[in-house]
C-alpha cells in the first residue's frame, strides 16, 4: 500500500506542485492549510510522514508542531518541517522541537524528496 | 575685593559650574537618547527586510518548484533554454534576498558567527575547486599555494568560506579569458594571511576606497552580482577581529587579503 505524505501548507501553489511530486513519486497524499484542519486531516488520513510549513498565517506553524509531539497518535510520525524562515534562525530551534529534518525554502525538489525517503525509510 | 564681592564671585562661578554640568548632563541624555533611536531603528530595519524576505521566499518556490516540473517535460531546446535563464534569474533572486539579510545583520553587529577549530586551506579547497570547471573552460589557471604550517584557526567556517567564495568569483569575473588567479596562504606574525591575486582588469584608484560600501558596482562590471558580497565578506572578516584590504593595478591585476588572528 502506497504511503501517505500529509502536506501542511498555506501555500496553495506550493500544496499543488508538492501533489504532482508526491504522486508521481507513488505516494498518496492529504492537505491542510492552518492550524485547525491540519488536525483534523491528520486523524483521518493517518499519514505516514508530515511535511508542515512553519509560515502558517499567526505563527501556526510552532503550535501545530507542537500538538503534534505532543498528541499519542502522532507523535512517532517524522515531520519535515520547510520554511522560508533561514536555516540559520529556525532550522535549530526546529530540531529541538523534533522535527525529522529541516528544509528551508526555496528547496530544490531533489533535497526535499531526499529527506522525505529518509524519513519514511524508503 | 570686598568680602561680599569675593561671595557673589564665588556664587557667579558656582552658576556657571552648575548651569554648564546641566548642559553637559542634557547634551548626554540626548545623546544617549539618540543613540537609543538609532538603535531601534536598526532593529526595525533588520525585522523589515527578514520579513520581506520571508514573503520573497515562497513565491519563489513556486516559480523554481513549477520551472522544474516543466523543465522534465518536453520542452524543445529553445524553449529550455528560456527556462533554465528564468531559473537562473530566480537563483539571483535568492541571492540579492540572502545578501540583504546578511547586510541588515551585519550593520546591527547581529553577525552570528559559530567559531570552531578549522584548518584554512581545506576552505581553500573546497572553493578552489568548486569553480574549477569554469576556470579550466575559460583555460584561466587557477593555483592553489600553502605554506605548510598554518594550524588550526578559530572560525566560521562557513562565513568565511563565504568571503573566500566571494573573493575567488570576484576574481573569476575579472580576469579574461588565458589569464590566472593564485591563492596564497601563509601565517604572518601571529595572523593567518590569505591572499586572491588575478591577473584581470585592475580597479582604478579612485575606486578601490569604495569597493567595500553596499551596492558599488566597480566600472567594467558586468550586471551580475548583488553588489553586496564584498560589503559582507568585510563585515565578516572584522566580526572575526581581522581585516580585509585591497591593492590593485589597472591593467595588471588586483590582490584581495585577508588578515585573521590565530
Amino acid at each position: 500500500m502506497a504511503k501517505t505524505i500529509l502536506v501542511i501548507e498555506d501555500d496553495a501553489d506550493i500544496r499543488r506542485l508538492l501533489k504532482q511530486r508526491f504522486e508521481s513519486e507513488g505516494y498518496d497524499t492529504a492537505f491542510a492549510w492552518d492550524a485547525v484542519t491540519a488536525l483534523t486531516v491528520a486523524r483521518k488520513s493517518s499519514p505516514d510522514l508530515i511535511i508542515l510549513d512553519l509560515g502558517l498565517p499567526g505563527g501556526d506553524g510552532w503550535v501545530v508542531m507542537e500538538r503534534l509531539q505532543t498528541l499519542a497518535p502522532y507523535a512517532m510520525i517524522p515531520i519535515v518541517v520547510v520554511s522560508a524562515q533561514s536555516a540559520e534562525t529556525s532550522a535549530e530551534r526546529a530540531t529541538e522541537a523534533g522535527a525529522f529534518a529541516f528544509v528551508e525554502k526555496p528547496f530544490q525538489m531533489e533535497a526535499l524528496l531526499t529527506a522525505v525517503r529518509n524519513g519514511l525509510g524508503d | 575685593m570686598s568680602a561680599q564681592a569675593g561671595t557673589r564671585r564665588a556664587l557667579v562661578a558656582l552658576t556657571v559650574v552648575v548651569a554648564a554640568g546641566g548642559f553637559a548632563w542634557r547634551a548626554t541624555i540626548a545623546r544617549r537618547r539618540e543613540h537609543e533611536r538609532l538603535r531601534e531603528l536598526g532593529r526595525m530595519k533588520e525585522e523589515f527586510v527578514a520579513s520581506v524576505s520571508h514573503e520573497l521566499r515562497t513565491p519563489l518556490t513556486s516559480i523554481r518548484g513549477y520551472l522544474e516540473l516543466v523543465l522534465e517535460g518536453d520542452p524543445t531546446p529553445e524553449q529550455a533554454d528560456y527556462l533554465r535563464v528564468i531559473d537562473r534569474n530566480a537563483g539571483r533572486l535568492l541571492d540579492l534576498i540572502n545578501d540583504l539579510l546578511d547586510v541588515a545583520k551585519a550593520e546591527n553587529g547581529h553577525l552570528v558567527l559559530s567559531r570552531e577549530p578549522v584548518a584554512l586551506e581545506s576552505v581553500l579547497a573546497d572553493a578552489v575547486a568548486g569553480l574549477e570547471p569554469e576556470a579550466v573552460a575559460r583555460q584561466i589557471e587557477l593555483g592553489l599555494h600553502v605554506a605548510t604550517e598554518n594550524g588550526l584557526v578559530d572560525l566560521d567556517r562557513k562565513r568565511i568560506g563565504q568571503v573566500v567564495d566571494t573573493l575567488l568569483s570576484n576574481a573569476l569575473k575579472f580576469t579574461p579569458d588565458g589569464g590566472s588567479i593564485d591563492v596564497r596562504l601563509a601565517p604572518e606574525n601571529g595572523h593567518v594571511r590569505l591572499d586572491v591575486s588575478d591577473t584581470g582588469i585592475g580597479i582604478p584608484e579612485e575606486e578601490q576606497a569604495r569597493l567595500f560600501e553596499r551596492f558599488f558596482r566597480a566600472s567594467g562590471q558586468s550586471a551580475q552580482g548583488t553588489g553586496l558580497g564584498l560589503a559582507i565578506s568585510k563585515a565578516i572578516v572584522e566580526a572575526h577581529g581581522g581585516e580585509l584590504a585591497v591593492r590593485s593595478a589597472e591593467g595588471i591585476g588586483t590582490t584581495f587579503s585577508v588578515l585573521l588572528p590565530r
